[in-house]
């Protein structure tokens, strides 16, 4: 029996869908058998981020509604056997599903599969409210901004209302140069308001977008600190302990020069 | 009793003067209070009180102008209590005797606040709002909860900001209060709030409500307003003092002071 996360945050644009796509990616490299799916019903993109796009003939409605077998609207990933995902409709809005029904979609899911992942739409409605009804636990995902923070609390409120067992965060995108000059909240200030587990922290990285445009998840990329974050976060979720990655190592020709030294 | 004392608040500077020392020779002591002070109070533009006594426009200046000569901080206005303490004491003794109360009136409150003396003007009633009733909260108020009250309330967690408390009595926060609080909500000019960490977005009593100052102190602080590195450190409370919402370092005195329990 597997497990369903949701990975959600409030507030749109600090990186849910990339967490989804790097966790999804990291879990499967990691030997688990795992699903991804795109709630976002009307705005999918998590196909785009995981290079899929073309591949998707069935997506998540056309489960609910009976017009495929659950099978069939599973796409397997690229390169890796262990990873499909399930998109979402781009013709429908996000009231073409109720909680119900994903529900007894993930209770499926996860007889079949170590991870159950979803990506949940930003918001507090009834796409979120889909994409949290069958989870078994949740990873917050918030950038070090105030209006992230504040809406990454409402819904860990939402969450602890709706009695979720389990909720870890993500800090994204996370500049430790800002932080060190005292222009951006650490990971230590986000976790000291909200007060939930820190599941990881991923520094902000220009090889994300870079990944991101080209469809293929940079996780586990040795030569990147945001592939080498995802990764740990990934070894965490599977109940590994890994130690908070070393942000600032990565500064300055010499620091490069030493950690690729180290590293051998 | 010292006969000068320097309390430094958020925005302002609290100066207490023993009124039975000749001004000349409170000097000195302000002077040497000041510049003892000067690292603490830092640079910033600030308000300043002054209790105990009243100044005469010339005291006034004399005092400034040893701020100015002694520390960095530009005082930007003078705030006067009505009333000197004498007659602060006096009130408070004559409501004292209107209550029919004959337990000895308690020992002198300290100068160092002597307005929350005044705030004892119901003395003789039960002046704990709701006390023999509280609910107790335990987990964090997250943004856009609610928690609503007709008893004093205790929150065993903190209030993050967008997180609201009502209550009909008082409030207390065994946690940081960073989101809004109105206490005495059906008008009780009594009920206080006190918080372990208090920098909350905006604090109500009965009719008055207090928002909190834009701090642009602390680097950090200016983030959610938590780690501002004010002066008072530890538990404070806010009450009303003549209508107006106060708030202070929570101590024993205080609790002595106000007769609340």
């Amino acid at each position: 029996m597997g497990e369903v996360i949701v990975i959600t945050s409030g507030k749109g644009g600090v990186g849910k869908t990339t967490t989804t796509a790097n966790v999804g990616t990291g879990l499967s490299m990691l030997n688990k058998k795992v699903v991804l799916v795109d709630t976002d019903i009307g705005l999918r993109n998590l196909d785009v981020v995981l290079g899929l796009e073309n591949r998707i003939v069935y997506n998540l409605v056309d489960i609910v509604e009976g017009n495929c077998k659950l099978k069939q609207a599973m796409i397997k990933n690229k390169d890796n056997d262990n990873l499909y995902l399930i998109a979402a409709a781009q013709q429908r809005d996000k009231t073409s599903v109720t909680p119900e029904q994903m529900k007894k979609l993930t209770q499926e899911l996860k007889a079949e599969f170590d991870y159950v992942i979803i990506d949940c739409p930003a918001g507090i409605e009834q796409g979120f409210k889909n994409a949290i009804a069958g989870a078994d636990r949740a990873i917050i995902v918030t950038t070090p901004e105030v209006s992230a923070v504040r809406d990454a609390d409402r819904i860990i409120g939402l969450l602890e209302a709706d009695e979720m067992k389990q909720t870890q965060l993500v800090v994204n995108r996370l500049r430790p140069d800002m932080v060190k000059r005292g222009d951006m909240m650490s990971a230590d200030d986000v976790v000291d308001v909200l007060r939930v587990d820190l599941l990881g922290i991923v520094p902000d990285d220009e090889d994300v977008v870079v990944a991101t445009n080209r469809g293929e998840p940079l996780v586990g990329d040795s030569k990147s600190l945001a592939g080498q974050a995802y990764m740990n976060v990934c070894r965490r979720i599977t109940g590994e302990q890994v130690p908070f990655l070393d942000l600032e190592a990565k500064k300055g020709l010499f620091g490069t020069i030493a950690s690729v030294f180290k590293k051998k | 009793m010292e006969p000068v004392m320097i309390k430094g608040v958020k925005s302002g500077i609290v100066l207490v003067l023993d009124s039975g020392i000749p001004f000349e020779q409170l000097k000195e002591d302000i002077v040497q209070k000041f510049t003892e002070a000067s690292a603490f109070l830092g640079k910033s533009k600030m308000g300043l009180m002054v209790r105990g006594r009243l100044l005469t426009e010339e005291q006034e200046a004399e005092v400034l102008k040893i701020i100015a000569a002694h520390t960095d901080v530009d005082i930007v206005c003078v705030m006067k209590e009505d009333g000197s303490l004498d007659q602060t004491f006096e009130k408070y003794v004559a409501q004292r005797k209107k209550a029919g109360s004959d337990l000895p009136v308690h020992a002198a409150p300290a100068v160092s606040q002597p307005v929350i003396s005044s705030a004892g003007t119901v003395l003789g009633q039960a002046a704990v709002p709701s006390s023999g009733n509280a609910l107790i909260y335990k987990g964090n108020v997250r943004s856009g909860q609610s928690i609503r009250s007709e008893h004093s309330l205790i929150i065993l967690g903190d209030v993050n900001p967008g997180g609201n408390l009502v209550s009909d009595g008082s409030i207390f926060v065994m946690g940081s209060l960073l989101g809004n609080a109105f206490a005495g909500a059906t008008g009780n000019q009594d009920a206080f709030i006190m918080a372990n960490d208090f920098h909350p977005l905006q604090v109500r009593i009965s009719d008055a409500i207090a928002v909190s100052p834009n701090e642009e102190g602390g680097r950090s602080g200016k983030f959610l307003g938590k780690h501002n590195r004010n002066i008072i450190r530890g538990p404070e409370v806010a009450y009303l003092v003549s209508g107006q919402i106060a708030r202070s370092a929570y101590t024993d005195q205080f609790v002595k002071e106000n007769h609340f329990f």
